[in-house]
């Protein structure tokens, strides 16, 4: 198989992953927003209507926008990491019985889902500045930097846990938890300030709360271009794709044997 | 079809073995996932399912897979096709292979026929162009009417392998591996198949298939490799291992059904047969006789009150299938007296119409009346020869 057909088989897995997610569903594509949205209003009846969390003491935008400029970007990643460890079990019928480059699976789903997961961040970011909250414009690049730092991220993890999801069912088990713990590690219903000092270097050693803050500082403060931090963040999602990728190709040529 | 490489085998297998771990515990699970990890062999229990298979196919050579179920013949496809990874021993490929090890296995159920052709088609390493360039024959030839727009999963299982084949008929690799794809569908699509397949093979292609129908096998295979046990048994060309594998297949049935010791004793309250013997051979061995050879049968038969007994003399199949019976009773025939209670007979069947294979003769003795069958005693004879009808008689026939 060539790279030619190789991109071409990976498009139409994309496709099917994107179709798959909507397929017989009457609203279609608008989960894909409605979902998150939910979410947001949830959030935001807990923190600013039941226990009164005040605005964070260094931004100028209500709570509801501080708190989507990070949830999206939390969203691309988790939805992604998901979807692409399940990704290779989930077609274990084509595993079994045709021969093709595994890890295209796992790219399709990471990159249907992280497609469709901007698409919403885009309208949410859209919203917000027709709603008359000042977005920085300026800080898109590092917006766009930290967005594909963070489906680095993704996809490595995805290559690593999905080539371990084919042998330890319990990958799956495992992994929701793990991903609602992160959630409150990083960065996204609160700010890095609000940390406590002794503390936040710990936090910062997380490379998705240091990605997300970066999303959220940029359009919040217009800081255009990746910091020391972001980019060492960036270094580490990069060795851990190849970590991922190395560890997928030492493993799909038995995922038969498993499947 | 590239023409590079014309003397060297389209595939090499040599040594190649496939084991399946066998996990008792989620500890060897872990411990085998580790191995994995390290590229290390792990010994864990381990399930063999193929061992030291060593073999070439060159261009043009079909090859043929036979062997009972699970002897290792769709894992052999598996590992030959890079769906399985071969644990020992190396496979080299030359030239484009493709592999249909199930019809229809990349189908999704959710999407009509048409918007599955398009996967299908990626996943067989198919661009673009060349899809839309093959979709119009692919529908074509599936021939499944308006339900190419309908979703998959209001398919029969009959139109999920129309299609599937249809898919696969896009395909023009130098080596064709299928998995008991022409055992589906119904018999004018089979025939179609078949048809696909001869010109498939007439244009220089060269297939590795895997079929419980010898008429298959040899119709479209020159070689074939008998799997037993994960291993080769036999390697030769279609018609002698089919052959051989058929005859140890029906030799196997009839253990299964345990053959009846012959009654020994003489004398006795019953009619019994007290000896017999195929063409007057005293041997253990089965007779074999030419195609279109001469068996004589004969015997002697206890009768307990004197009174002439009736005799009837059966040929079956080595797994029990009758071919024919003859008897005495029907035909007038009267049996010798030997000596007190003992009576003769002796049956000359000339000109067996018999196809080459493992048969059984049967002699029963029956009451005088015809009424009642006793005891049977059973020799085995051979029909040696190169037909490759199939069934299990030639029939006298001339084609105009």
């Amino acid at each position: 198989m060539n790279d030619n057909s190789s991109w071409w088989l990976f498009v139409r897995f994309a496709q099917r992953e994107v179709s798959n997610r909507f397929a017989g569903s009457l609203l279609g594509g608008l989960w894909a927003l409605l979902h998150p949205l939910a979410l947001l209003l949830t959030y935001n009846f807990v923190f600013t209507s039941v226990m009164r969390v005040r605005p964070p003491p260094d931004t100028t935008v209500p709570f509801l926008v501080f708190l989507a400029l990070a949830l999206w970007p939390w969203l691309v990643f988790a939805d992604s990491l998901s979807r692409g460890t399940l990704s290779v079990v989930g077609n274990a019928a084509l595993v079994k019985k045709i021969p093709f480059a595994h890890e295209l699976v796992v790219y399709a789903a990471v990159a249907a889902s992280f497609a469709l997961q901007v698409a919403g961040f885009v309208v949410v970011l859209l919203f917000v500045t027709f709603s008359g909250h000042e977005l920085h414009w300026t800080g898109l690049p590092l917006v766009v930097y930290c967005l594909l730092a963070l489906a680095c991220l993704a996809t490595g993890l995805a290559l690593l846990l999905s080539a371990l999801q084919v042998f330890v069912r319990d990958v799956e088990q495992g992994l929701a938890p793990v991903l609602g713990i992160v959630f409150y590690l990083c960065p996204i219903v609160y700010t890095m300030t609000m940390v406590p000092d002794w503390l936040r270097p710990w936090v910062w050693l997380n490379p998705v709360a240091v990605l997300i803050e970066g999303v959220r500082s940029a359009l919040l403060k217009g800081h255009a271009w990746p910091g020391q931090m972001e980019a060492l963040a960036g270094l580490a999602c990069i060795g851990v794709l190849v970590l991922g990728w190395l560890v997928f190709r030492r493993l799909s040529p038995h995922f038969e044997e498993a499947l | 079809m590239s023409a590079a490489g014309d003397d060297l085998p389209l595939i090499s297998l040599r040594g190649v073995g496939k084991a399946y771990p066998v996990h008792a515990s989620a500890g060897s699970q872990l411990a085998s996932l580790w191995a994995k990890l390290r590229g290390a062999p792990h010994a864990a229990s381990r399930f063999q399912a193929l061992q030291d298979i060593s073999f070439d196919i060159q261009r043009g050579a079909s090859t043929a897979l036979v062997g009972v179920n699970g002897a290792g013949k769709s894992t052999l496809l598996k590992v030959i096709a890079g769906v399985a990874k071969p644990s020992s021993g190396e496979i080299i490929t030359r030239g484009r292979v493709g592999a249909l090890l199930e019809l229809g296995a990349g189908f999704h159920p959710e999407y009509t026929g048409r918007e599955n052709i398009g996967l299908s088609c990626a996943l067989m390493g198919l661009s673009p162009a060349q899809t839309r360039q093959h979709v119009d024959r692919i529908i074509d030839f599936a021939d499944i009417g308006s339900h190419i727009d309908q979703p998959v999963k209001h398919y029969s299982s009959g139109m999920v392998v129309r299609l599937g084949f249809a898919v696969a008929t896009a395909l023009t690799p130098d080596l064709l591996i299928t998995d008991e794809v022409l055992s589906v569908g119904d018999e004018s699509f089979q025939r179609k198949c078949i048809t696909w397949m001869e010109g498939y093979l007439n244009n220089g292609g060269t297939m590795l298939l895997c079929s419980h129908s010898m008429y298959h096998v040899q119709k479209l295979c020159a070689h074939a490799l008998w799997i037993e046990g994960g291993r080769v048994r036999l390697s030769g060309s279609a018609a002698d291992v089919t052959r051989q594998y058929l005859a140890w297949h029906d030799e196997r049935a009839a253990e299964a059904r345990k053959l009846q010791p012959a009654a020994a004793a003489a004398g006795g309250s019953i009619y019994h047969v007290r000896s017999m013997l195929l063409n007057d051979m005293h041997t253990d061995e089965p007779v074999v006789l030419p195609e279109r050879g001469t068996l004589v049968v004969t015997g002697t038969v206890h009768s307990p009150d004197d009174r002439v007994p009736q005799i009837a003399v059966g040929v079956v199949k080595l797994d029990g299938t009758p071919v024919a019976g003859c008897y005495s009773e029907m035909d007038g025939f009267v049996m010798r007296k030997l000596e007190p209670h003992l009576y003769a007979y002796r049956l000359v069947l000339p000109r067996l119409p018999l196809l080459p294979g493992a048969y059984v003769a049967r002699s029963h003795a029956m009451d005088p009346e015809g009424m009642r069958m006793f005891d049977h005693v059973e020799l085995r004879f051979d029909v040696a020869g190169q037909a490759r009808e199939t069934g299990i008689c030639k029939l006298e026939h001339e084609w105009s």
